[in-house]
């Protein structure tokens, strides 16, 4: 079993690691929730579906930050949407630095919307494991991911030239 | 039409659009779906914009690498289960170990409870101070008064101590074992005392 959880680890730390990173903003944070999901997966391992390992570390990864998140004082959030704000596309395209833009402010954007963008638009996950991990319906799924589709793309519009 | 129809029609066109571009983005739309948005697209500045745009935007998504995860907590999630198993196995050995002290270390730890320390403390005193009787040198009468004194509260704790005595002695060392032990104690005790009544008679 100890095997198997080395190559879970293997398989998907990065992943967990990311979208608590997505979440949270923070490393050392992001560090101490990705372990704790790791060691909830281990101490569940036998009743997990081996099939379903990976939603349900990412949704397990993902209620830990939420977690972590709510006991935060509410102007940590703000700090960071501003920080977004102040480092718009362009500083970003000027230095060709369009996908960190982007990463920031998909930091920005609220739950679920946030998740649904990383699990889907960058990890690439399938709608099935996304609405898993989330805990949504499919049709959820879509119309939210549509949502935060079209409010990156707004802002990616309102500070283009 | 009014402008305020003319805004809401294009707000629903809009709508009904971006779930037609995210469908297309994600390979659901069929082809004659497809080929009617791009008909739209052709005739509409707007939409066909609306296309670029999210489908640039899914490119750059899809390029964002996914961050990889650092060094010390990789090594952090390997070590999870020694660690999980090594706390595991130290709560489970401290209630096993309380449990096991109870079971086992108990009867053990009972024979230095104060009765038992001075009952077995009473015997070496009384063989001590017999051996001194048999001794060359004639014991006086303040010797013999203090002998019998000692020998009296010896005594008097293997009495008090007697019923436990048999049963740690059974649940240590058996049913044989237990009359002999307390047998020999006890007649050394009373051979002691009989040689020093003799003595003193």
């Amino acid at each position: 079993m100890s095997r198997e959880y080395q190559q879970w680890v293997r398989a998907y730390q990065d992943q967990a690691w990311s979208l608590a990173r997505y979440l949270l903003k923070d490393a050392s944070e992001a560090e101490d929730a990705t372990q704790e999901a790791f060691i909830k997966l281990w101490n569940h391992r036998d009743d997990i579906d081996p099939e379903r390992i990976k939603p349900w570390l990412m949704k397990v990864t993902r209620n830990t930050c939420l977690d972590r998140l709510r006991r935060r004082k509410p102007e940590t959030e703000l700090t960071e949407v501003q920080a977004v704000e102040e480092h718009g596309p362009m500083a970003g395209a000027q230095q060709g630095e369009l996908g960190r833009w982007l990463q920031r402010a998909i930091q920005g954007l609220k739950e679920p919307y946030r998740t649904l963008v990383v699990l889907r638009d960058i990890q690439q996950h399938s709608y099935e494991e996304v609405a898993n991990a989330t805990e949504l319906t499919l049709t959820q799924v879509k119309v939210y991911l549509h949502r935060a589709r079209k409010q990156l793309r707004e802002q990616l519009a309102e500070v283009r030239p | 039409m009014s402008n305020k129809e003319s805004h809401d029609t294009n707000r629903l066109d809009m709508d009904e659009w971006e779930a037609q571009i995210n469908a297309l983005l994600d390979g659901e739309l069929d082809e004659a779906g497809a080929d009617a948005l791009k008909a739209q697209a052709e005739a509409d500045r707007q939409l066909a914009r609306a296309i670029i745009e999210a489908y640039q935007l899914q490119q750059v998504m899809a390029a964002i690498p996914v961050e990889r995860a650092p060094e010390s907590l990789r090594e952090k999630l390997q070590r999870i289960p020694a660690e999980q198993e090594s706390l595991r196995l130290a709560a489970a050995g401290g209630s096993a170990g309380r449990h096991a002290a109870r079971q086992h270390a108990a009867p053990g730890r009972r024979w230095f409870e104060p009765r038992w320390a001075m009952a077995l403390a009473a015997v070496p005193l009384v063989v001590v101070f017999g051996m001194q009787l048999s001794g060359p040198r004639e014991p006086s009468a303040a010797e013999l008064a203090q002998a019998r004194q000692d020998l009296a509260v010896a005594f008097n704790y293997l009495a008090k101590a007697s019923r436990a005595t048999e049963r740690e002695i059974e649940h240590t060392i058996g049913v044989g074992m237990r009359d002999p032990v307390q047998k020999n104690t006890v007649r050394t005790l009373v051979d002691q005392l009989d040689l020093n009544e003799e003595r003193e008679s």
